[in-house]
């Protein structure tokens, strides 16, 4: 077979007759330069005039329509386009649900459980707050226990006048009071039990500033016995009350600078070590000064709000463990339902569109 | 009672008709008969089949008749020929099993419908075997541009018509046809030793 030439199809409309009259004009130009486009031209319009001379067949019978036949009409070919356009419409419905629930379900699964549930940041921030200042607490307990004598005699200098003061007003205060104020670990941890974070670790500053305004000599006092050497271990601080108080003030300072500098630590390894040195310290004989037996009350104390603080750091981490996992639930759970919605739907449009596609391939023409 | 009708007025006859007038549909049907049989026994090339599809697509046609909105209803009616024929061609899957020299002369002797009564021995000998050679070309030829052809071609419809029994664009009815040509040019060119010498390529 002979294969089909580019312009077949003005070849055709020129044997019809169906070319405008300037179209014609250049086709016939043409054809007079071109032999092969004349014989094509000519062979096509033997073709028509064959098919226009092919005589038609006639009927076999008439087709009249009886009565009869009418009242078993069947369904006309018009509405042939009904089913299809239904289909399309049908298609075309379920694809943009399927793109608002896919949207839906997105914009859900970009949410964190954080931003889901937390719309000022307030309890997320007090809980980190809190947790930060428990970590600080044990870190400083831990600080005040290994850190080494020059170390300590630098913050013990730095700390005189600050820490002066509440040794002084020690010999003002009840020794509750002195357990209040002076030992800076207990105290923070007590406080840091229901507290801010950043009040914990500066409460213990503001008794020191505070009670430093009225005591002169026995700051001087104070400031001796601090610059004698000390050692590192636990049993030569405890003796003095001076001595006593101040590795606890030196502690909550140090304890601040910690804070600020490393933030937010592992508390098990705090927890761990605290617990260790504090059993040293609760053995400590008792001091001449009312204040050593405050102060050894402060180590058991601190014993006790240590495992106290251990705890409620503890119950602190599990709180938002639950409530991350809570939050994480919640959120995949919003999302399931609209998450199946949209599988749902993609499948059905699969579905829809294909059976679409089908219908229109099947009409001739 | 049969509607006579002097002139041929086939907006009237149709307009009789979808108000339920079911001899002026049988006027239309008369008009148009042999059209739309010549079509179906294209696409189908059996005659069984062609008058089972004319039958039928008769009878569907007055069905339809309420979602006429006018225009050409000779294409209409083609239309519905047309449809019916592929519908039974898809659902029995039927091919061209029979060809038309199986009945030869046979069908052609117990017709005399299909031999012209005014032309001459010589001629009608002539159009029988032009008309066999250009069947055989046609059942040769791709469903839709065996269709175009016929439309156009045999029947006399207009690229317009064409396209509306068809159910395409005009764009895609030149284009048919044109490759309908070239192809039936070059199967005959096979074969003009069986054309008529007057149409021998």
């Amino acid at each position: 077979m002979r294969q089909r030439s580019p312009n077949a199809v003005e070849i055709s409309a020129y044997v019809d007759g169906m070319l405008s009259p300037r179209d014609v004009a250049a086709f016939e130009s043409r054809m007079a330069e071109d032999a092969a486009l004349r014989q094509r031209v000519d062979e096509t319009r033997q073709v028509v005039a064959m098919m226009r001379a092919m005589p038609l067949r006639e009927t076999p019978r008439n087709y009249l329509i009886t009565p009869s036949m009418v009242a078993e009409t069947r369904p006309s070919p018009a509405p042939r386009r009904a089913p299809l356009f239904a289909m399309r419409l049908a298609t075309s419905l379920v694809a943009l649900a399927f793109v608002v629930t896919s949207g839906l379900t997105l914009l859900q699964g970009g949410m964190t459980p954080q931003m889901a549930l937390a719309p000022g940041g307030a309890p997320q921030e007090a809980l980190v707050e809190e947790f930060v200042a428990s970590t600080v607490e044990v870190e400083a307990e831990v600080a005040a226990l290994e850190a080494p004598a020059p170390a300590e005699d630098a913050l013990s200098l730095k700390s005189t006048e600050a820490e002066a003061t509440p040794v002084a007003a020690q010999g003002t205060l009840t020794p509750e009071e002195e357990l209040a104020l002076a030992p800076m670990p207990a105290e923070g941890e007590a406080t840091g039990m229901g507290g801010g974070g950043e009040e914990i670790v500066e409460a213990p500053a503001e008794p020191a500033e505070e009670s430093g305004v009225g005591g002169g000599p026995e700051e001087e006092a104070d400031a001796a016995a601090r610059s004698a050497p000390r050692t590192e271990t636990p049993e030569t601080e405890a003796p003095a009350a001076p001595e006593a108080e101040a590795p606890a003030e030196e502690v909550a300072i140090a304890a601040t600078e910690i804070a600020d500098t490393e933030g937010a630590m592992a508390v098990a390894e705090a927890e761990e070590e605290v617990a260790e040195e504090v059993q040293p310290l609760a053995a400590m004989p008792p001091s001449p000064d009312g204040e050593i037996n405050a102060e050894e009350e402060a180590p058991g104390g601190v014993a006790a709000l240590d495992m106290a603080d251990d705890e409620a750091s503890a119950r602190t981490l599990e709180t938002q463990d639950a409530e991350s996992g809570e939050m994480a639930r919640e959120s995949r759970a919003l999302s399931r339902p609209t998450a199946r919605w949209a599988i749902g739907l993609g499948v059905a449009t699969a579905l829809l569109a294909a059976i679409t596609l089908w219908l229109s391939r099947r009409r001739p023409g | 009672m049969t509607a006579t009708v002097d002139t041929w007025d086939e907006s009237a006859l149709v307009t009789a008709a979808q108000r339920g007038s079911l001899d002026a549909f049988n006027e239309l049907i008369l008009h148009y008969q042999t059209q739309v049989y010549n079509l179906a026994y294209h696409i189908m090339h059996d005659p069984a089949a062609a008058d089972d599809a004319t039958q039928e697509a008769f009878i569907s046609a007055y069905g339809a008749l309420k979602h006429f909105r006018g225009g050409s209803f000779r294409a209409w009616l083609l239309r519905i020929v047309s449809n019916a024929c592929y519908d039974e061609l898809r659902r029995h899957k039927r091919r061209p099993k029979v060809s038309w020299e199986d009945f030869g002369d046979m069908e052609e002797e117990a017709n005399p419908h299909l031999v012209d009564p005014g032309a001459r021995p010589e001629e009608s000998l002539q159009q029988m075997e032009l008309r066999k050679a250009l069947e055989r070309a046609i059942t040769k030829l791709p469903e839709h541009h065996r269709t175009a052809i016929v439309l156009v071609d045999s029947l006399g419809l207009s690229y317009e018509e064409a396209a509306e029994a068809m159910g395409v664009a005009l764009g895609t009815v030149k284009s048919r046809l044109a490759r309908a040509r070239g192809e039936m040019q070059a199967l005959l060119q096979e074969e003009q030793e069986l054309l008529p010498t007057r149409y021998r390529l």
